[in-house]
Formats: C-alpha cells, structure tokens, sequence
C-alpha cells in the first residue's frame, strides 16, 4: 500500500510541476471562451458590438430591384415598395446597379410558372451570406397571382395554425429548439473528451517511463500492479481536476459575460446527473486508462503509441457516431444496448442520461458491468508488466496485443 | 544535383513502400464512407415512418388528393390517412396503427386552425408535408401549374453579376467541395510533419549521420529530405482527392439532380496555387523542430503550434461563409498559415479580387523561403550535435 501512495504522489507531482499541464489547463478553457465570445458577437444582430460590426459587417442591402419578365406583378405593396424598386427590363436595371440606386436585383423570367425559379443577382455573389436579407419575393408573387381572393391568400400564407394536444406526461422539449440536440451533444463531448485526455496521460507516462529505461528499476522494488494502481489513480485524480478546472472555468466565464443562460424546464439537468457522471468517468476511466497502460508497455516508442493507441479509442468512439440515434430514440433497443455494453457505457449513458430519465436497474447494471471489465483488465495488462515486453523493442501489433494479454509468446 | 534527388527517392520510398502508408491511405475514405453509412442507418432507425390520420371538421377536404411524392431522396414520406370520426382516429391512435391526429377544425376557411393529438411532438418534416396537402387540396379547382407553384413557392437561384457562376439547388453543395478539400489538406500536412520530425531521429541514433554528411552537404540533405517528406503527404492528398472527385462523379450519375455540379476554375486554380507552398513551409518548418529538439515530446508541442493555426479557420467557418468578404474572412486568407483553407472557400463563395490572391501567394512564398533558410540553418548546426538542444536565438546568429 505504501508503495502504491509512493508512486501517486510522485506522478502527481510531477505532472502538477509541469509546464505544459498548467499551460493546457488555463490555455483551452481560455481559449474556447474567447472563441465563443467572438462568433457569438459576430453572429447575433447586435447592435452594440462595435467590434463585431467591424469584423464582420452584416451585409446591409438597403434597395433591391426587380424585373418582371412573366407579367405577373401587377402592383408592389406599400410595406415593401421602399426596398425594391420595379425597372423595366434588364438593362435599365443594370444601369441602376451601376450607378449605385440598387446593390441587388431580381428577375422574375417568362417561365415561372412552369418552373418556379426567381434569379437573384448580386455583384459579389455572397449565395450564403446574401439569403438572410432576401426581400421576399415569394409573398409579393403570391399576393399578385391572389390579388382578388384576399381569403385564399389569407389561408396560403398560413395553411397550419397549430394547437398540440400531447398524451405523453413527460416534459416535452421542442424538437426544433436547438437545445434538444445540442445539450447532451455537449455532454458526451465532453464526456468523451475527459476521459481520452486522461486515459492518454497514462500513455505518456508509461513510454516514457520504458523508454528511458526507469520501468525496469521500478519493477525491482515493486510490483506491477502496485505500479499500475499508483499510476491509475494519480492520472485519474488529475483527469478529474483538469475536469472541475474546466467546467467551472466555463461556467464562471459565462456568467461574466453577461449571457443568462436560463434553461427552460424540459431541459434542466437533474444533479443526479453529477453523481452519474462522476461514477461513469471513474469507471470508465479505469477501463481506458489500463487498456492504454497495456499499450504503453507493449509499444517501443512514443510515435507507435499513438497510433496502436487510435485502434483501442474506436469502441469510445462508436457512442459518438451514434449521438443522434441516443438522442432522439434513448428508449430502443440499440441505445440500451450500447449503454450497457461496458466498452461503449460510459460515453453512451451519459448522453442518454443528458436526453432523458434512465431507469435505475439499468444505471446500476450498466455501472456493475462497468465495474466488472475494469477489474478484468488491469488484472491481465498488469501481467504485461513483465520484462520480456518492457526490454523488447518489438513493433506494436494487434497479434503481438493479444498473444501477450492471453499470456502467450 | 544528383544526390539531393539519392536523398529524395529513398525518403519518399522509405515511407510509401511500408504497409502502414497503404493502410493509412485507405484508411480515410474508409473511414468517411463508415462514418456516412453510419449517420444514415442511424437516421433511419430513428425515424418513424407510420401514417399521420386526420379528421376534416370543415367539410372541405372530403375528396382529399395525396401527395405527389411519396418520398424524399432515401427516406419515404409520412403518408396522410383520413379518418371519419375523432373516435376512429383515436382508437387508431391508441392501437398505435398512426402516430398522431391533426384535426381540421370547423372554422379552419377562416381561422386556419387545426389541432394535433400525438404521444410527443412530432418530426418537422411532417408539418411541413401536411402544410402542402392543405394547400394542394384546397387549390383543387385551380389549374395544375397553379397549383403546384402556389404550394412549393419560388426557388431562389443567386447568380452573379459579370461572370457566369450559379448556386441553386442543384449544386447547393458546391461549398462543401473546398471544405472537404482544406480538412484533407490538414490530414495531408499532419502525415507529412510528422514524418518530417522524425527526419533525422534515425541517422542520429544510429550515428550513420557524420557518414552520410561526408558525402552530402547539409543543404543536399534538407532539401532531398523535405521534398522527399513532403511529395509523401502530396501523394495521399493527390490520391485522396482523386478519389473524391470519382465519388462526385459517381454520385452525380446516381443523383440526377446534383447533374448540375460545375466546379470553378478559378477555385482549382486558387487550390493548387495556395496548397504548394503552404505545403513547403509547413514541411520546412517541421524539418526545422525535428533538426532543433532533442525530445520528441518537446517537437510535437512546438509542432502543434504551426499545425492548430491551420484549422482555425473551421471554427469561424459559420462567419466565414455568411460574410465571405469581411475583414475578418480576408484578414484568414492573408495571413500564411490560414490561408489555404480560407482562399478556396471564399473562392467558391464570392468574386475574389485578384489583388488579394496575389498577395496572399507573395506573402505564402515569402514564409515558405524563409521557413526554408531557417530550415537549412538549423541542419547546418543541428546535425552533429547530440543532446543539446538548438535554440532559436543560434539560427540567427552568424555562423
């Protein structure tokens, strides 16, 4: 025991002393948030932000013209008469673009009515950019093809009035708002994020350790577990600072930019999902962490490591490319699945966890398995600790992998 | 000027002979067509495809007529069935047989109200549909071309003034061409400088160095290296975009409406013009890290701060592509490290003055020679020396 806290506290140590954890733990959250502060201004219409009108002027055209070529336009209403001026025909409109009355014009061609297309013409192109300003011709077309039959025009322009009566008791949360997607999105990004940025700590840590050689003096005074044990739960112990470094930086740093950022009920996040989510890295960190240690031993150097190490990152990679499908459909079958798997859990059922309200035998069965294949693993890549893989410089295989994790070769 | 072109050949063939280059090459599309493959089963597993029923309380949908089209692309289209009776579509509701209930109400002419019964909120797209079946239905009596474009509405195509560009949407996806192009450049770049980093580890290590510096000149060595490192990672950029425009080709024949898919010249043009010599500098400067440092820990952080420049752009990409021609969009094709991610989109997107291509290639060729001299400076003292690391303040000193 007393081995093991040896190794803790010097690998804490170490790493809390270096330049480059401090450096990553203040750079990024910094970082992300001058980020968001800047496409945020940038992309809201808000007036005062001097900065963000200088960096990226909203496209102001104040005057469009039109060209009718189909004859349908009989009259242009007075709300929009001020932003589009009629021209006769091609020419005349382009004369005016050029001598500066109009920055855009549209054509409506002879064909319309057959295939429904309305050109827009801009001198700077702009196809993306140039749509949110768009006069809206559609409404003036309808009004003109309508003009007489004030209900039916009525009645076009909005077909749906709804009212929902919805069975279900549970809180609904908008399928349009972005929200709906983008919360737990956010959490299993995070979530993933966490734990890869420790489990690769304990990459590092060991390649380094073998390659200057130190593992084998190591393993004179102790064993590979207590070497192992030491290790985990010092870089677990960091992981999880970076963590509480990081969310609260984030939510300090958003509270002092002023934004409220009230959440409307459906969304609110239970605490429990804290508790949740504080198991689920621990476990799953556990589970990651050996699996890398298992590949640091195994691998002669840094450079290899980080590419045998992409092969054990697919099963934590899996939860995210299934996101939409835990998000929008948490309850069937494949998502329960994947929450419980103990490879995938961690990630997938804490996106389930942000999308909806899991049911507790699966929490704690999932956590069980969890639980279960983390104590596998670090039983069987501590027998890799051994000197034939830590003294040979044999490249880094999948076969190598498994022969050596069955105890053969 | 032979031996630089020695050096060259047995760089490049030292890496592209190894089975990992092969898979690594494959590995991307591979990967993209998974990841592809994957977002569809997904999306198609979470969507529910049963009828939506509803009930005509106003009397004037009693001879409704069904959609057009009875699907969208890949995924069919919720059909609408009618039911006699709130009952009916209730019980059918309860049996689950439909996922939900709008039900007209007696005023709609006037009001345009209608109600929906369902478990939970319902896919947008449905709304949508349901919206054209009404106005369809009660356009019956009119003319077809009437009604048909009365209920889909005008589709606005943005033409440019001068030249002879279009985005409608046939090839509303033409934007996503220099996106994919500048991610892979990024992949490109980072097997490349990888590489190049570990471009002299191995004759330092195994002390061959002072023997081949008695054959070849420092000079020889780092150009034969770079080129060598760096036609690598043009190789698998070259392939992979080869292999991105056989799947647009294969994709425009299996879609016949993306057939209108024209690509710019001037975007190609830009492409090549701005990938060369991003690609020499960055290649130079990570032979430069990799003939300095003596931990490869160390090299990969100095590294990471020429290569996270390049995809910064990506993060902005939203106020890149909304206002192509502000400062902050031609302050990132300017400056060198972000520029050929940002040139070639705003090439698709806007008419690029050419004062500004032209000053970006000056600027890129300017800190690709000079990349190049420090390069060279840091091999002329780096080379023989071992374990001490070369500071930066040594390059620039006098030799």
């Amino acid at each position: 025991m007393k081995k093991t806290l040896l190794v803790l506290k010097h690998e804490m140590l170490t790493i809390l002393r270096s330049k480059s954890f401090i450096l990553t733990l203040i750079l990024i959250p910094l970082v992300s948030f001058i980020v968001i502060l800047v496409v945020g201004a940038l992309q809201e219409n808000n007036q005062g932000q001097e900065i963000a009108e200088w960096i990226a002027p909203r496209d102001k055209v104040e005057t469009h013209g039109l060209v009718d070529e189909s004859g349908m336009i009989q009259a242009i209403p007075e709300e929009m008469s001020t932003r589009l001026l009629q021209f006769a025909d091609r020419s005349a409109v382009e004369v005016a673009l050029e001598t500066g009355k109009i920055e855009a014009y549209f054509v409506i061609p002879n064909d319309y009515m057959q295939n429904g297309l309305v050109y827009y013409y801009r001198p700077d192109f702009n196809p993306i950019g140039g749509m949110e300003q768009t006069v809206n011709i559609d409404e003036l077309i309808q009004i003109n093809i309508l003009s007489d039959q004030t209900e039916l025009l009525a009645r076009i322009r909005n077909p749906l009035l709804l009212e929902s009566l919805l069975l279900s008791e549970e809180p609904q949360r908008d399928p349009e708002s972005g929200l709906t997607f983008l919360l737990p999105y956010g959490v299993t990004m995070l979530f993933y994020l966490f734990i890869l940025g420790s489990a690769s700590l304990m990459l590092n840590s060991i390649t380094n350790e073998k390659q200057n050689r130190v593992m084998e003096m190591l393993l004179t005074s102790m064993t590979p577990i207590q070497l192992m044990t030491g290790k985990i739960v010092a870089l677990g112990l960091i992981g999880l600072l970076q963590t509480v470094v990081w969310t609260l930086a984030g939510y300090f740093l958003l509270r002092l930019s002023g934004r409220t950022f009230a959440l409307p009920e459906a969304f609110l996040l239970p605490a429990s999902i804290i508790v949740w989510g504080v198991v689920f890295f621990i476990l799953g960190y556990a589970i990651y962490a050996s699996l890398m240690a298992g590949i640091g031993a195994l691998v002669p150097n840094l450079r290899e490591a980080s590419q045998a190490s992409f092969l054990v990152i697919i099963p934590l990679i899996i939860p995210l490319m299934f996101v939409s499908l835990l998000i929008e459909q948490p309850h069937s079958i494949s998502s329960i699945f994947l929450s419980l798997f103990p490879l995938t859990a961690p990630v997938a059922m804490m996106t389930r966890l942000a999308a909806t309200q899991v049911p507790l035998w699966q929490l704690f069965l999932a956590a069980a398995l969890q639980g279960l294949s983390a104590v596998l693993i670090i039983r069987s890549v501590a027998g890799l600790f051994h000197a034939k893989n830590l003294l040979s410089g044999q490249t880094f295989t999948l076969k190598v992998f498994f022969q050596a994790i069955s105890g053969r070769s | 000027m032979k031996k630089f072109w020695l050096v060259c050949k047995h760089e490049y063939l030292r890496h592209v002979l190894r089975k990992r280059f092969i898979m690594a090459l494959l590995s991307v599309p591979l990967t993209m067509a998974v990841i592809i493959g994957v977002g569809v089963l997904a999306a198609f597993v979470s969507m529910d495809f049963r009828p939506i029923g509803f009930v005509d309380q106003s009397g004037l949908f009693s001879n409704p007529q069904p959609l057009p089209r009875t699907s969208r692309g890949w995924f069919p289209i919720v059909a609408q069935s009618q039911f006699a009776s709130e009952e009916s579509a209730r019980q059918a509701l309860a049996d689950k047989e439909i996922q939900g209930i709008f039900i007209i109400a007696p005023d709609y002419w006037e009001t345009g109200k209608v109600t929906l019964v369902a478990e939970t909120l319902l896919d947008s797209s449905i709304y949508r549909d349901f919206e054209e079946f009404l106005i369809l239905n009660f356009l019956a009596s009119k003319p077809e071309t009437i009604r048909e474009r009365l209920a889909s509405g005008a589709e606005i195509v943005v033409r440019s003034t001068g030249t002879e560009r279009q985005l409608d949407s046939s090839n509303f996806f033409t934007f996503l061409v220099p996106i994919s192009s500048g991610l892979l450049f990024m992949l490109a770049i980072n097997t490349s400088g990888g590489y190049l980093l570990q471009a002299v580890v191995e004759e330092k290590e195994n002390r061959t160095m002072e023997i081949v510096l008695t054959s070849v000149s420092t000079n020889q060595l780092m150009i034969g290296k770079i080129i060598g490192n760096l036609s690598v990672g043009l190789s698998q950029l070259g392939i992979w975009l080869l292999a991105t425009i056989v799947g647009v080709i294969f994709a425009i024949r299996a879609f016949p409406e993306f057939s209108n898919f024209r690509l710019d010249p001037t975007f190609l043009w830009v492409l090549l013009v701005t990938f060369l010599p991003a690609f020499v500098m960055v290649s130079a400067l990570m032979a430069m890290v990799g003939a300095t440092t003596t931990e490869s820990r160390e090299a990969q952080q100095i590294s990471a701060l020429f290569t996270i420049p390049i995809g910064v752009p990506f993060w902005f990409m939203g106020v890149i592509m909304t206002n192509p021609n502000g400062p902050l969009a031609i302050g990132f094709s300017l400056f060198p490290l972000t520029a050929p991610v940002t040139l070639p989109l705003r090439a698709i997107l806007t008419n690029l003055p050419f004062w500004q291509i032209g000053l970006s290639v000056a600027l890129l060729t300017l800190f690709a020679a000079g990349a190049l001299w420090l390069a060279s400076r840091a091999f002329q003292l780096g080379l023989l020396r071992y374990g001490k690391k070369l500071s930066l303040r040594e390059l620039f000193q006098k030799a």
